[in-house]
């Protein structure tokens, strides 16, 4: 039933996303999305990969996304129209508290340890042995990536 | 708690992900929401490799592969963010519509 919720409202994100106006709305509905991926991957046995998708998906993507939005978009005159949206923000608000406590629980109730610490166990391997070359190319796209962004801020002569 | 997975259910949320993903890129002309539906598209990737490997009985396999994909998917993220300040700054504007001039 969890996993069937959780799906679900990983398709829900996913099209906020897409119809959300608000640039920061979408960004939010996408931190959401990979809240939700990161539990599911727990459940499924995959505690490293929650971790990651949690740190970097839910937390640095997302940071990155509002700074960026917060530098390019023009800031806003005068205020919007918030008097027929305040009800519904709070609904949106109870049911997505109510669902994460729904969600707390019911990972407390079974937590699926077995699976998880096999999984932990047969990764250092796979990633240092089997897929070391995998591991190396990352370390070089990362390396890239910095220069790159590095080159696309670079200011010329004090321009 | 019953934590059996129905892998169609599954499969079709990966498929459902990864298609409003490429719809978003497809139809949407601000630059930050074809970055968002790219990141979609990863995710429902990573979501791939995860099942894959529970499926198949090799969770560590798809655990890495995973997080290999959530590294680069933040690599490419940012390149693309930086990219579109960038764009911000030459044209003034983050609308596909109202960038057409190539120049060097």
């Amino acid at each position: 039933m969890l996993i069937y919720v959780l799906l679900a409202l990983m398709a829900l994100s996913a099209i906020l996303v897409i119809f959300c106006r608000d640039l920061l709305y979408a960004v939010i509905s996408l931190g959401t999305l990979s809240v939700f991926t990161s539990i599911l991957f727990y459940i499924l046995g995959s505690p490293f990969a929650s971790i990651m998708e949690l740190s970097i998906g839910a937390g640095l993507i997302t940071i990155l996304f509002m700074a960026t939005i917060s530098l390019v978009e023009q800031p806003r005159v005068g205020h919007a129209k918030y008097s027929g949206r305040s009800s519904i923000s709070f609904f949106a608000l109870a049911a997505v508290v109510a669902t994460t406590i729904w969600v707390a629980l019911s990972l407390a109730e079974g937590v699926p340890g077995p699976a998880a610490a096999a999984s932990a166990a047969a990764l250092p391997e796979v990633l240092w042995g089997i897929r070391l070359l995998d591991v190396m190319g990352l370390s070089v796209v990362i390396f890239t990536a910095s220069i790159g962004i590095g080159v696309l801020f670079r200011t010329e002569g004090g321009k | 708690m019953n934590l059996a997975v129905n892998w169609v259910w599954m499969l079709t949320a990966i498929v459902v992900i990864a298609g409003l993903g490429i719809f978003c890129i497809v139809t949407r002309r601000n630059m930050f929401r074809m970055l968002m539906g790219f990141t979609m598209l990863t995710k429902a990737v990573t979501l791939a490799f995860v099942t894959g490997g529970t499926l198949w009985g090799q969770p560590g396999l798809g655990q890495t592969l995973a997080i290999i994909v959530i590294v680069i998917e933040a690599a490419v993220t940012a390149v693309g963010l930086s990219m579109i300040v960038n764009i911000y700054r030459h044209y003034g504007a983050v609308n596909t519509n109202q960038i057409k001039r190539l120049r060097g």
